[in-house]
Parts: C-alpha cells; structure tokens; sequence
C-alpha cells in the first residue's frame, strides 16, 4: 500500500508541479468558460440560439369549452405544419420544431423517455371549458362575484438530457398561452360563446342590452392582460417531476469544458506511462521489489486522482467565475453534493478508461498526445462540448451517447436544474461501463505492449 | 560457500522463433565479495545479461540463481537483495535529487527513519549533501550518475549490478564512479557485475573479466590469467625514420633474449619479446653500435584490448 501511494503521490507532484500543465488544467477551461458565459450571459430567449427541427409532441385532450370552442388546438395549428411532409419555410416556428401530434398522454412520456422527442406538450381535457364562461353563471345572476373563466395547467414533459431546445419550447408556449390569456383568444370566444348562447338563455339578451354586464366584460380583460392573473399555469415537468430554471450559460458550457480538458489531463496521465518508459524510470520502478501491478495501479490511479483533483478545483474556480458573472444565483454544478461526487467519480473514471485506451495504442508519448488531441476534440464535439447536440442530423443523434463528455456535461445540467442522485443515475451507470470497458482494453493492451 | 550469482545456460532471443540470439548459453558463477567485469563491445549482450540478472527481461532460456533465489520464479525476493544501476539516467528530472532517492527508497521497502537515513548515508557517499534539494534537471551529466548510483544503493544491497556507468561523463566523474565501485567492495563487501566496454575500467576494478561478444563468454578470468592464456608478447617499437638500416643489426637484435621477431615498416621497427623492457636496453646498445638513430621508443605491455583483438580480430570499440 505504501508503495502504491508513493506512486500515486509522485504522479500528481510532477503533474501539478509543472506550470504548463497547470495552464492547461486551469487556466485554458476557467478562461474559456468564462468567455463563454460572457458571450451567452445576455441572452434573452430562443431566437438567440441557432437550433432547428426540435423535436417535440403534442397530446391535445382538449374537449371544448361550453360552446364548442376549441382552444386546445390553437397549440397544434401553430406549431404543427397542416402539411408535415412540407412545413411552411417562412414559419419560423415550423422551421424551429419537428412537431407531430400525438394521441395520448402515455405514448408522449415514452417518447420523450426515450430521447426520440425532446418534450411533449400535454393539453387537459377541460382546458377550453376552464378558459370559457359558462353562460348558465350569467343567468343565475346573485350577490357573489361573477367568476367567468377558471385556471388550468398545461403540462410540459421534457427528457432532462435536452436542454436549450427544451427551453425553446418552453418559451414559444408560454408565448401562445400567454396569448390565449391576454384575451384576445379567451375574451373574443367569451363574447362569441354569449351571443350564441343568447337563444338558449334569453335573460342574457336582457342583461347585455341593458349594460349590465360591462363591468364584467372590463374585468375579465383587466384580468386578462395582467401576467401574474394569467389563468393557464404552465407546468413544467421532466421524468423526474420537477421544476426547471431558465437556460444558464455557464452551467450550459462550463461543465463541458471541465470535462473535455479533464478528458486530456488524464489521457496525457496515461501515457506518462510510455515517458516513463522512455526515461527508464518505468524500468527503474521495475527493478525494485515492487510487483508489476502496483506499478502499473499506481500510475493509474494516480492519473484518476489527478483527473479527480482537476475537477473539483475547476469546481469551485468556475463557481466563482459564475458568482462574478452571474451573481449569487448562479448554480453550474447542483446542490446535490453526493450527486455531484459520484457524478464526478464516474466522469473521471471514464475519461481515465478512455485516456489509457489512447494511450496504449501510441508508441511514443507525443504520438499519444496527437492521438489525444485528435480523439478527444471529435468525442468533445460529439459529445455536445461546442454546440447542443441537437443539431446533428438524425442518423448521427447516437454519438453523443458515446462519449463520455456528453454523459458527464449532462448530468451535471440536470443536477444545475434542480436534479438529485436518482436522475443521474443513468449518466453515472453508463459512465462507470464506458470506464470499465476502456480500463480493460487499455490495460491490456499495456499489459501486452510494455516490456517491464 | 555458494556463488551469490549462478547462471546455467542463460539464454535470450528476442522475437522469436526468427529474432536474433541476443545472449546465447552464458554460464557465469561470481563469488561473494567479487567485482566481475563483462567486457564486450556495443551491442555484445552485455546489458540483456543484466537485465535478465535483473529480472527486468524473462530468459528465454536457463536461469539464473540470485543468492538463493531463482530470479524468474521468485523475482520479489532476488530484486530485494540487488541493486541495478542502469545505464540510463533513470531519474524524474522534475524531481529532487533526495526526492528522487525517497520515491525510490519507497519502492524499495524503505520508510520512516530508516529511510532518510539511508538517503543521507547515500548523498554522503555519491558526494552530492549540499545539491541534494536541487531539482535533476538542473545538476550536470556527472552529478545525474552520480544520484543515478544512488538510487541503487539505497537499500544497501548484496550485489551491484552497474551497466556501463561511465558512458558519456567527464574525467573526474568517471575516476569518482571507479572510486566508488572500489570502495563498495572493500567498506561494504559488495558483489558488483560490472558492464563496461572501457578495457582499463575492467582492467582496474575487476577481480575477474568475463569477455563477451556476440552473446557469448568467449575467456574468462583474472586480468593475467587471460593475457597469459593468449601468449601475447610485449611490442617494442623503435623509430628509426628513413635511415638505413643493416641486415646484421637486425639479426643482432633477433638474438637478444626474449626476442621472437622484428619487422621493419613504415621507418619503425617492431620487436616482440616476452618481457620487453628487459629487452630495452640490449636494443639500444646494438642500433647505437650500428649507428642508427633511434629517434622515440615505445614498449606496449598486452591488456584487455589485446586479448580481445587476440580472440575476435577486432578492436573493442569497432
């Protein structure tokens, strides 16, 4: 065991003793997150961000109101092109989702659970008749204050692995709700639904000739135009059940950033091995009463450790720089601290696997550094480090889920919304199998090549 | 008393069944207390020997006992009693000298007190007490070997294997490095195999010299046993520029004891004798005589080199 932690001990006194390696452990991510939170840390809404064909559903259960009006639909008429196969290219909402409906609320979850819908919008069945007054309230007149529309949730059911576009769709329906509310669409159906219930209840004639009602009609569009009175609630849930905050910058890139330079300071770790070897200190090593094991665990975990140690400074470097930046509301990495370690744990240990797998198929350390460079910046630009994977062509959406940055990035997402242990836990399974697996090929392939 | 290192037909072959022979068959038996030298130019096997000695290269064949210990089948235990100075500077440059020598006092089972005693004890000997908290990459070629032999001696080892420790050093480092193999022999009565291609560095530390090439011990033995086993004679070699020189004075000289033959080349002339200073002055005595002008004299004793050349048909260093 001493031997195995004078190994490891060594490892990260070189590693963090070197200024160069320093700059690009620290510096290059702090830097380059905090440019980009810069750059991003003005942005107002959706039309920021250049995202097309967001994927997303929409379950109308809407049953009409009293008299047949049908607000629900106004949801699918915007956003769902009357022809699919040929959406309108001047409708920028057409442009900016793949919208399709869908018939049940159930069917929409599975989708969205699978990752093939970024979220669902799902419309109640009483969504209009909440909206829209009941015309029999009028006629039985009394001394209570006439209430005309009622309130109802509209629920969004988003995949917590999607971010901006799921913010994006957030954003456009609340603007359609909003505009529902505001009552141009519910003040116009309110008076439409009186005039054609006037035959049925001839006391409404009646009270509207005689004006009896306009203070009624004022208060329903005072009501109407107030935010904080808008009666559709949009509830926003994602497979979890919970709330989520607004897009963050910061907590969008910085993640990815820790990782992706995270993802090269433990492959440059791994392939000290092959400098060693170049060195003779790894024979040296070798020539000492230490088994072959401690040696090579040793450099390795001291490799994880120092990918650990990356993490945790960058940690608490980007909180500051968001703290700067943002001010105390910024929350990058979650509160769900054990979340956070064992997120953490995993990220390191599959960015370790992969960095010796690289490693081990290098001759030479610099040969091992271009194959880094290489390897790494494609599984970071798949992985969603640069631009929301999103983006890719359909046929393409698989890569991201090889690499372990957009494992990594999006947990720590879904933990900077509000998510805890039991939402990551996927991103924490599927690191740990990426890590496992590449420990082994790299190991063995180690075994296999180093002569000691 | 059993030898501390015992070989039986050590061999290695790299990338077999096709690969070259590296070692082939080398039976090598060193007494406790012995320093034994392997002579051998570039690339004869000198460093694959050790290394399998070492347990740093599996043999491909026969194996080698490491006072007591089998060194492919109990490789922790025979690694506890050696100390390998390898060629290489195998040294962390961003490291410390006495940092240096505490990781690897570590891995040699070292800790706590013992340790940085040994580490003090060994600056002290390598000379280097005052240079010790310097970074390697800041010492010069002769301070890295010296902490190079350091490293190996921390545990204070039964045998010092030293794979050719002066290569590329300068004067006084190298008459340090000598120094030192001497004295762990007589302070600490250490065994040490000694790797060198410099037959003078063989010629003055060894107890016995094993000369190999190709991969194979071709003589073994103390310095004389293998000049004598080879017959070579001392070369006197006269120079005597353009002059004339008499038929009957070169008879003379071929009849002055211990003369076997003289040549006359290039305006010199080359005797050899068995004890060729002796010889000297009867020489001189006869060129003066027959007044011939011997303008410089030069008497070569037979060494290493000699032998090697005697037994190969090459220079040590071709």
């Amino acid at each position: 065991m001493r031997k195995l932690w004078a190994i490891l001990w060594k490892e990260n006194y070189e590693r963090f003793t070197d200024r160069t390696g320093a700059i690009y452990m620290f510096l290059v991510p702090l830097v380059m997150s905090a440019i980009m939170g810069l750059a991003f840390s003005g942005m107002t809404g959706p039309q920021d961000v250049t995202v097309l064909d967001i994927p997303v559903g929409i379950v109308n259960l809407d049953e009409g109101g009293s008299q047949g009006t049908a607000l629900g639909a106004i949801f699918s008429e915007a956003l769902i092109p009357s022809d699919p196969a040929s959406p309108d290219a001047d409708n920028p909402l057409h442009r900016l989702f793949k919208a399709r409906a869908i018939s049940n609320e159930a069917e929409a979850r599975a989708l969205v659970d699978s990752g093939e819908l970024t979220a669902a919008l799902i419309i109640p069945p009483d969504f209009s008749a909440s909206l829209t007054p009941d015309p029999a309230a009028f006629a039985a007149g009394g001394d209570e204050p006439l209430t005309l529309v009622g309130h109802t949730n509209l629920t969004l059911y988003r995949n917590p692995r999607s971010t901006v576009g799921w913010t994006i769709f957030r954003d456009v329906v609340q603007g359609i709700a909003d505009g529902i509310a505001a009552g141009n669409i519910a003040v116009g159906a309110t008076v439409s639904g009186l005039v054609e219930a006037i035959p049925a209840h001839p006391l409404l004639a009646l009270q509207l000739a005689s004006g009896s009602l306009n203070e009624t009609f004022t208060g329903i569009a005072q009501a109407a135009s107030q935010p904080d009175a808008n009666p559709i609630r949009i509830r926003q849930v994602d497979v979890a059940g919970r709330t989520q905050d607004a897009f963050d910058p910061l907590a969008t890139f910085s993640p990815g950033f820790a990782i992706f330079f995270m993802g090269f300071t433990v492959t440059v770790g791994s392939a000290t091995i092959l400098r060693e070897q170049r060195l003779w200190t790894l024979q040296r090593m070798a020539l000492t009463p230490t088994p072959r094991g401690i040696i090579l665990g040793g450099k390795l975990l001291g490799t994880y450790v120092g990918g650990l140690l990356q993490m945790f400074v960058l940690m608490i470097a980007m909180s500051l720089v968001g703290l700067i930046l943002q001010g105390p509301s910024t929350n990058i990495w979650g509160s769900d601290l054990p979340a956070v370690v064992a997120l953490t744990l995993a990220a390191v240990a599959a960015a370790t696997g992969v960095g010796i797998t690289i490693a081990s198929f290098a001759r030479t350390e610099e040969q091992a550094g271009n194959l880094a460079a290489f390897v790494l910046f494609v599984m970071g630009l798949a992985g969603g480090i640069f631009f929301p994977t999103m983006q890719m062509p359909d046929f393409l959406q698989f890569l991201p889920r090889l690499t372990f940055h957009f494992w990594g990035g999006n947990g720590y997402t879904i933990l900077s919304q509000g998510g805890a242990l039991g939402d990551v836990l996927p991103n924490i399974a599927a690191l740990l199998i990426m890590g496992v697996v590449f420990f082994v090929v790299g190991l063995y392939q180690f075994n296999r090549r180093l002569d000691i | 008393m059993a030898p501390i290192i015992q070989t039986r037909d050590l061999k290695k072959q790299y990338n077999p069944p096709d690969g070259p022979l590296a070692v082939r068959d080398v039976d090598l038996v060193i007494e406790t207390g012995e320093v034994y030298s392997l002579l051998g130019p570039n690339g004869a096997g000198k460093t694959t020997t050790i290394s399998m000695l070492s347990g740093l290269l599996q043999p491909s064949g026969g194996e080698a006992i490491i006072a007591g210990y089998n060194i492919a089948t109990d490789p922790i235990k025979a690694k506890q009693v050696i100390g390998v100075i390898p060629q290489e500077i195998a040294l962390y440059p961003r490291l410390t000298g006495r940092q240096n020598l505490r990781f690897f006092g570590q891995l040699y089972g070292l800790s706590g007190r013992a340790l940085e005693s040994a580490i003090d004890e060994v600056l002290e000997f390598i000379d280097l007490r005052d240079r010790a908290d310097e970074k390697v990459e800041k010492y010069s070629g002769g301070m890295k070997r010296r902490v190079n032999i350091g490293v190996g001696l921390l545990h204070r080892p039964r045998i010092v294997f030293m794979d050719e420790p002066t290569v590329g050093i300068d004067p006084q480092s190298r008459r340090r490095i000598l120094d030192a193999v001497l004295e762990l022999k007589q302070r600490y009565g250490m065994t040490v195999l000694y790797t060198t291609h410099y037959m003078e560095e063989a010629q003055e530390l060894s107890d016995r010299v094993g000369i190999i090439d190709h991969g194979v011990i071709i003589a073994e033995g103390t310095t004389g046993q293998l000049i004598q086993m080879i017959g070579e004679l001392d070369q006197i070699i006269l120079r005597v520029d353009n002059q004339q020189v008499p038929p009957a004075m070169l008879e003379q000289f071929g009849n002055v004891e211990g003369v076997t033959s003289v040549n006359q080349q290039d305006g010199e002339l080359t005797v050899r004798a068995r004890r060729g200073r002796k010889a000297l002055p009867d020489l001189i005595t006869i060129a003066n005589n027959a007044g011939v002008h011997i303008s410089s004299v030069r008497v070569q004793e037979p060494d290493l080199e000699a032998v090697f050349l005697h037994l190969t048909g090459r220079a040590l260093r071709e």
